[in-house]
């Protein structure tokens, strides 16, 4: 449990604005019940966002599987690197092509198994509303236009992603004892680290995000899962 | 996807890399090659050494009673250990220079060639160079620190800048003449004005007593004084050391009026004087000033040096850089009085220093010697003597690497461009950038860090934190605190660091705390545990809880560190 919290600390720092033990402005600290809870609220979130009536193949699954797990180790491996966040951009990627709702279970399941590793705390709620608002805004973004990536507007959002994610979570630290002004002055202090974040996102996009699309163009969206199944019951009918 | 790993090679290389650093150990120094060496051990070497003739006399200090003793040596110039001499009731920080005092004769009597020799516990002694052996020795009082300042020889007598005052001895007899109390003081050593003597103390109070031991003293107002002031023409210069930032200033000594010159970094060095020239130094910055008609800066260079600095090569400037890195800045001034880096020289033995080095030459052969915190004392010349064969370069090949790996990355970001696919040539050119950053980012973190909070300071002053418990020698230095479930470990009296990691380890290691840290690229170190306790520990510096890493984190001369976990 000792090493939890000390692994906590860092990942303040890491995965949100703030890569301090120190962050000047520490945020509450979570009980083992507290994380209880936090775990199975988040855990239903993703239940519910990929209950479907439609069945999937095994196929679609190990695929999302593994690009949970592929991300998650990713940012496990680059947490010594300053705030460089390969999961807002995939969030982006997963939400414009798969859809808003399995954009926020894919962001809630990575965060989760990541911090596994890198530590748990309440930063993991809003680091999962963090990347899951990103999911949602790539869904809404039409970042893919007739099975086209639209590279502009990805690039513009990796960027805004970044700000915002970095602002979500640095609600994160504000407790009782939080002033307005200490608030500010911390995400003053967490402008480097946001340029940074908005940096490597730029080059997660400019290398992958192409790649990332075609793979993710095997899986079928919900939407046009369901659409198929109406669409096969029409034609029987 | 080909692209995709090349990419993914270079973070996961650059995420096992800590820092770049030197390419090269050179071990020759602008043609002078490295003759010998030696440790002494668990020590520090705080002051320059000295040589006189063909003798290198060089002391120690300590900050803790766990190390070696402190001590005075004596060398050969080919390193054969002559004598030492040690001093097992030191009550560490012994940076007092020693003082080499030419055969002579005066009112007091005869004396012999002899070097004189203050040591924090307030002994202050004159030694017998050839055998260490004591002509004579005095006690001056001891205010947890005894004699830390340089020491004046006038005529026939030693002016010594006690803890409290300041002495006078007949250097045949060491018979004392007259002693007077001034201010509580640390490292200022006396100077010469007229027939007056001139010392300053830790409240800034500029104090001036005849030979007659009559005194006359004024608050200066711009720091404190933890040097000898300079005599520059009719005046003299003090770099005075405030909380935050320092202040250059002449002050006349008949009136003690003072004109401030320049405004510089934090906890200022000792002063050099070179022709009409005076390098200044500080946390921040080496300074220039010319002082021919009227002093005024013309050049400084980005440099961290706290203690001493010494002309070498007859006309270059050397000073170690007092940060964990650590090196030596070799500096030369051309013509138009610019001051321009030669090289930063660096060995293995890199830590944190303030001791100056020493350059001497003697029948066509030239001598530098150097050391640091890390207590082993390095002598170059210029004549090769036969040493055992030994790796002479260390190659830091994770440095090369990304160094080649970048270049490779920029060529093919212009050719790409040359070639109008520019989609390629960004790809390579945010690489580029992102690897740039990441390995700058904890200076880029720090600078910032540090300019946001010019404009929230929440820090208290030592005053309103004090807490009474502390011994009242502590006022005025840095002070650690390490807050455990159970109970509160303090440390106070440390002097002259200059950030929270360097004083952090010099107080747990005074009171015997295990440290674990763990470094991360780019974002500095972290405290894992203090003697085995592991937490979220965080640390404030003077009540306000800090943004960086203690490894950026600066602090003042009085700073107070408060570790706790959260």
């Amino acid at each position: 449990m000792e090493d939890n919290l000390d692994d906590n600390a860092q990942d303040i720092s890491l995965s949100g604005q703030f890569m301090f033990q120190a962050t000047g402005i520490h945020g509450p600290v979570l009980g083992p019940l507290g994380s209880l809870v936090l775990d199975i609220v988040l855990l239903g979130i993703v239940f519910w966002t990929l209950l479907s009536s439609t069945k999937r193949s095994a196929s679609d699954i190990v695929l999302f599987t593994c690009l949970i797990a592929v991300v998650s180790f990713l940012r496990i491996i680059m947490t010594s690197l300053p705030n460089i966040q390969p999961v807002t951009v995939a969030a982006l990627l997963v939400g414009a092509q798969l859809g808003a709702k399995r954009g926020v279970s894919f962001a809630i399941l990575v965060t989760m198994i990541s911090n596994f590793i890198i530590g748990n705390g309440i930063w993991t709620l809003y680091q999962a509303l963090g990347w899951s608002m990103v999911a949602i805004i790539g869904a809404n973004a039409k970042l893919v236009v007739s099975g086209r990536l639209n590279m502009k507007r990805v690039f513009l959002l990796s960027i805004f992603s970044a700000f915002l994610f970095d602002l979500i979570v640095s609600f994160s630290i504000i407790d009782g004892s939080t002033s307005l002004t200490q608030f500010l002055v911390y995400l003053a202090n967490g402008i480097p680290y946001d340029l940074m974040h908005a940096l490597g996102n730029l080059t997660f996009a400019a290398w992958f995000s192409v790649w990332f699309t075609k793979v993710l163009q095997h899986q079928p969206t919900l939407e046009e899962i369901e659409v198929s199944v109406v669409e096969g019951y029409v034609i029987e009918s | 996807m080909r692209y995709g790993a090349y990419f993914l090679l270079t973070l996961v290389l650059l995420s096992g890399v800590s820092n770049v650093s030197a390419q090269t150990e050179p071990l020759e120094i602008q043609g002078l090659e490295l003759d010998w060496e030696y440790d002494f051990q668990a020590t520090y070497i705080s002051t320059k050494p000295l040589i006189v003739n063909e003798t290198l006399f060089i002391r120690t200090s300590t900050s803790t009673s766990n190390t070696d003793a402190a001590g005075v040596y004596a060398f050969d110039l080919e390193g054969q250990l002559i004598w030492s001499k040690l001093n097992f009731n030191s009550t560490f920080h012994d940076m007092s220079p020693i003082t080499y005092v030419e055969h002579g004769e005066g009112d007091c009597g005869s004396w012999p060639e002899m070097i004189m020799v203050g040591w924090s516990d307030g002994i202050l002694e004159a030694l017998d160079p050839q055998t260490g052996d004591i002509y004579w020795s005095q006690k001056t009082e001891v205010v947890t620190w005894g004699i830390t300042g340089s020491l004046l020889i006038d005529s026939d007598q030693l002016i010594v800048p006690t803890r409290k005052g300041i002495a006078n001895y007949c250097l045949s007899t060491g018979s004392n003449i007259f002693d007077i109390e001034t201010g509580l003081s640390w490292r200022n050593g006396v100077t010469k004005f007229g027939d007056q003597y001139f010392l300053g103390d830790e409240q800034g109070t500029l104090w001036s007593v005849s030979k007659e031991g009559s005194v006359t003293s004024k608050s200066l107002g711009i720091g404190k004084i933890r040097h000898a002031p300079l005599v520059v023409g009719d005046k003299l210069l003090v770099h005075a050391q405030g909380p935050t930032e320092s202040t250059i200033a002449l002050v006349t000594p008949s009136d003690f009026s003072v004109e401030v010159i320049s405004k510089a970094g934090p906890s200022p060095g000792i002063p050099t004087i070179w022709n009409n020239l005076i390098i200044t130094t500080d946390s921040y910055n080496i300074g220039l000033l010319d002082c021919g008609s009227s002093c005024q800066l013309i050049d400084q260079h980005p440099f961290t040096s706290n203690g001493e600095s010494s002309l070498v090569f007859e006309d270059m400037i050397m000073l170690p850089r007092n940060t964990v890195e650590g090196g030596w800045g070799l500096f030369s001034i051309n013509n138009s009085s610019d001051l321009s880096l030669v090289e930063l020289f660096s060995t293995q033995y890199d830590w944190y220093g303030t001791a100056g080095p020493v350059f001497h030459s003697v029948d066509g052969r030239q001598i530098l010697a150097i050391g640091n915190d890390n207590g082993i004392l390095q002598v170059f010349s210029s004549i090769t003597i036969d040493v055992p064969e030994q790796d002479t370069t260390k190659t830091s090949y994770i440095s090369q690497t990304i160094t080649l790996i970048l270049f490779i990355l920029i060529v093919i970001s212009g050719v790409q461009f040359l070639k109008e696919n520019y989609r390629s040539s960004l790809k390579y050119f945010l690489i580029i950038l992102v690897t740039l950053f990441t390995l700058g980012f904890g200076d880029i973190s720090s600078s910032w860090s540090s300019y946001i909070s010019q404009f929230n300071d929440e820090t208290q002053s030592q005053e309103s934190l004090w807490d009474e418990d502390w011994p009242e020698e502590w006022i005025g230095t840095q002070i650690v605190i390490f807050e455990f479930d159970n109970q509160t470990l303090v440390s106070g009296g440390h002097l002259t660091h200059s950030t929270a990691l360097e004083l952090t380890y010099k107080a747990a290691d005074s009171l015997d705390l295990s440290v674990e840290e763990k470094s991360y690229l780019s974002l500095g170190k972290y405290i894992e545990s203090f003697n085995g306790e592991r937490g979220d520990w965080i640390f404030l510096v003077d009540g306000s809880e800090a943004i960086v890493s203690f490894e950026y984190a600066q602090i003042n001369s009085d700073s107070i560190v408060h570790w706790k976990i959260i």
